[in-house]
């Protein structure tokens, strides 16, 4: 183990594997500003060049340049409050805030930050976590993985907005719209229409950048203002300093919230989308300011970000562990083993520990490049807020145009994209908060799989299983705490 | 008003949904149905809400926060908007990728007080920086535009 765990290690630092990580850290970074591309494009992209590559050089470029894709996305959501991936959407909800009150630099110092510190953490759990791996996945089965994508939603729809019953629609609109097409066990033909588009289902890109992006191009259009609206670049190093101080003064929050990321990435299925928003909603839940929350609150940018790169150390533990991909871009990095005549599973810890550590290692030197990169240009990147609307607006259409396209190379993408724009503009407009909406469209599909495994295996009383039941009451907790939060202000009042 | 419209709506759709996969095979429609009876529930409570008139003071935190809402602009001014957004679509389809885009930042730009000169460089950026990128950079292939033929004569 221990001659693995060197050897392993130590091959990170073999020039050829160093520089060709470093040149993966830089590609990554530009696949997670540019909304649309993301992690699972940047895998998709690279995979068919791991070919005949040497297995251990292939993973570690493949996962160097995965890990970082959410660290410069939450620069596009702090920027221009277009989520470089659908990670990086609840960073949007206090960095654009803050942006627009001229503390960009600040809010890419808590982003960047709190992302490496996550990444490194998430290394670590992996390797500590690796001999307690098999008893905590095999506690949650079906009925509990659905009764956690429920509450996932639930969560978001109450903490995201004002109204809790706007938010629950949205979030129930969401998974309506995640069913639409094939249906994989009957294969039914849902809402579709006759239309062989959306007999193949809605795809997440379109409809992630049409419900958040769109909506900011024709703000954009319309008031014709920069990003910023007050400050000025003048502050954007000292910012930045202070961005960076402000991740460690919130250090317990950062540990918390690493945790979560970690421990919800282990289990299979359920992607870094939960981790982000669960972990935003127990910041906003413990924080002593909740009402600071969405105005530019900096624990609203530290919570998510550590959680989205502490996750990946997390899904990194099914994926080698039980050849079960812990995520959406693992069930990708998947098809890379199978490339590279690899096959993860418990043989792969036996047989290869030496990639696994060499991964780690990846994980965690990738994600300190990634941060050292990203605070170096991020006085440059904050210019990116002060530029006239009148040039940012068509370069952002663009290039969602452009990234809607490249995601499977159809038109009708596009069409799908602007649909899911004027879709999301009027959720803007009449206050139904889009984050439950994108969480019910990701999860609602992997939800209904585990619906229809838990009733057939187990029958209709399946929530009846212990773990099933805590999860049940969290479920209630959740949906009462806005009543309940409420009557308490009234009694204080009176 | 406004409310009643965008509630009634959604109940409307809803209720559409719960109609459309209600004859679907029991796994292909259990969620569907879970959803559809949700959101007519829920909507049907937004309906209420505004039917029975409320004061000021007791309306719901989110109709208040609706009205500052920065997305809340006037229709004459979200309405042009619209059709430049719309209008990169059969650009992009009659011209291409690469021209189309280029030509909309260039025609945006200029037509929104930006000088000849700078309209041209922001163009000709756009033009490299998807061609290197994406052409050259990723390997994509993008569909031929439809005007191709034409232009060629």
């Amino acid at each position: 183990m221990f001659e693995a765990f060197v050897h392993g290690l130590g091959s990170i630092f073999d020039p050829t594997v160093f520089f060709s990580m470093l040149g993966a850290v830089v590609l990554g970074i530009i696949f997670g500003i540019i909304p649309g591309l993301g992690g699972m494009t940047f895998l998709a992209v690279l995979i068919p060049f791991a070919f005949g590559m040497d297995p251990l050089l292939a993973l570690t470029v493949l996962l160097a340049g995965h890990a970082v894709v959410h660290t410069s996305g939450g620069i596009s959501a702090i920027l221009l409050n277009v989520p470089g991936t659908s990670v990086n959407a609840p960073t949007l909800l206090d960095g654009f805030p803050m942006a627009q009150q001229g503390k960009a630099g600040r809010a890419i110092g808590n982003a960047v930050t709190a992302s490496a510190v996550g990444g490194v953490f998430g290394g670590i759990v992996m390797v500590l976590v690796l001999p307690l791996l098999h008893p905590i996945i095999m506690a949650f089965a079906s009925p509990e993985l659905f009764l956690l994508c429920i509450l996932g939603i639930t969560f978001i729809a109450t903490l995201s907005s004002a109204s809790v019953v706007k938010g629950l629609i949205a979030g129930a609109a969401g998974v309506i719209l995640s069913l639409v097409g094939l249906d994989p066990i009957t294969g039914t033909s849902r809402l579709a229409f006759g239309s062989i588009y959306l007999t193949d289902g809605i795809r997440i890109i379109p409809i992630m950048l049409g419900i958040f992006a769109v909506p900011e191009v024709v703000n954009l259009m319309v008031t014709g203002k920069t990003i910023a609206q007050t400050g000025s670049m003048a502050t954007a190093r000292s910012d930045l300093v202070q961005g960076v101080k402000d991740v460690f003064r919130h250090w317990w929050l950062l540990l918390r919230t690493s945790t979560i990321g970690a421990l919800i990435g282990i289990l299979p299925g359920i992607g870094a989308e939960v981790a982000v928003w669960v972990c935003y909603g127990h910041a906003k839940q413990t924080s002593r300011h909740p009402e600071r929350f969405g105005y530019g609150a900096e624990e609203g940018i530290i919570a998510p970000e550590a959680a989205n790169n502490s996750k990946e150390g997390g899904a990194l533990i099914p994926t080698l562990g039980f050849g079960i991909p812990g995520s959406a871009g693992m069930a990708v990095l998947l098809g890379a083993f199978l490339v590279l005549g690899l096959v993860p599973g418990p043989m792969f810890l036996v047989e290869h520990m030496d990639i696994c550590f060499a991964m780690v290692g990846a994980l965690v030197i990738s994600n300190i490049m990634a941060a050292i990169i990203c605070l170096g240009a991020a006085q440059h990147l904050a210019k990116i807020t002060f530029t006239p609307a009148r040039l940012l607006a068509p370069v952002i259409l663009g290039v969602l145009v452009l990234g809607t396209y490249c995601y499977k190379n159809t038109m009708l993408d596009i069409v799908s994209l602007l649909v899911f724009g004027a879709m999301g503009y009027a959720m803007a407009r009449f206050g139904y908060p889009r984050p439950p909406f994108i969480l019910g469209f990701i999860l609602g599909s992997l939800a209904e799989t585990y619906l229809h495994l838990s009733v057939k295996a187990i029958g209709p009383l399946f929530f009846l299983r212990p773990i099933c039941l805590v999860l049940s009451s969290l479920l209630i907790l959740t949906l009462a705490y806005p009543f309940i939060r409420s009557m308490l202000q009234r009694m204080k009042r009176t | 008003m406004t409310n009643l419209i965008h509630s009634s709506m959604a109940l409307m759709i809803f209720a559409v949904v719960v109609i459309l996969v209600w004859n679907y095979p029991p796994a292909a429609s259990r969620l569907l149905l879970v959803m559809g009876f949700l959101g007519i529930f829920l909507s049907s409570i937004l309906v209420l809400r505004e039917i029975r008139p409320l004061r000021k003071q007791d309306r719901p935190e989110d109709e208040k926060r609706v009205e500052d809402n920065r997305y809340n602009m006037p229709l004459n001014k979200v309405l042009p908007t619209t059709f430049w957004i719309v209008s990169i679509v059969p650009l992009v389809y009659l011209v291409g990728f690469t021209p189309g885009i280029s030509l909309y930042t260039l025609t945006y730009y200029k037509l929104h007080g930006g000088r000849w000169s700078s309209s041209i460089v922001a163009g000709l950026v756009i033009a490299a920086a998807i061609y290197f990128g994406f052409v050259q950079g990723m390997g994509l292939i993008f569909p031929r535009p439809l005007l191709l033929p034409f232009l060629r004569w």
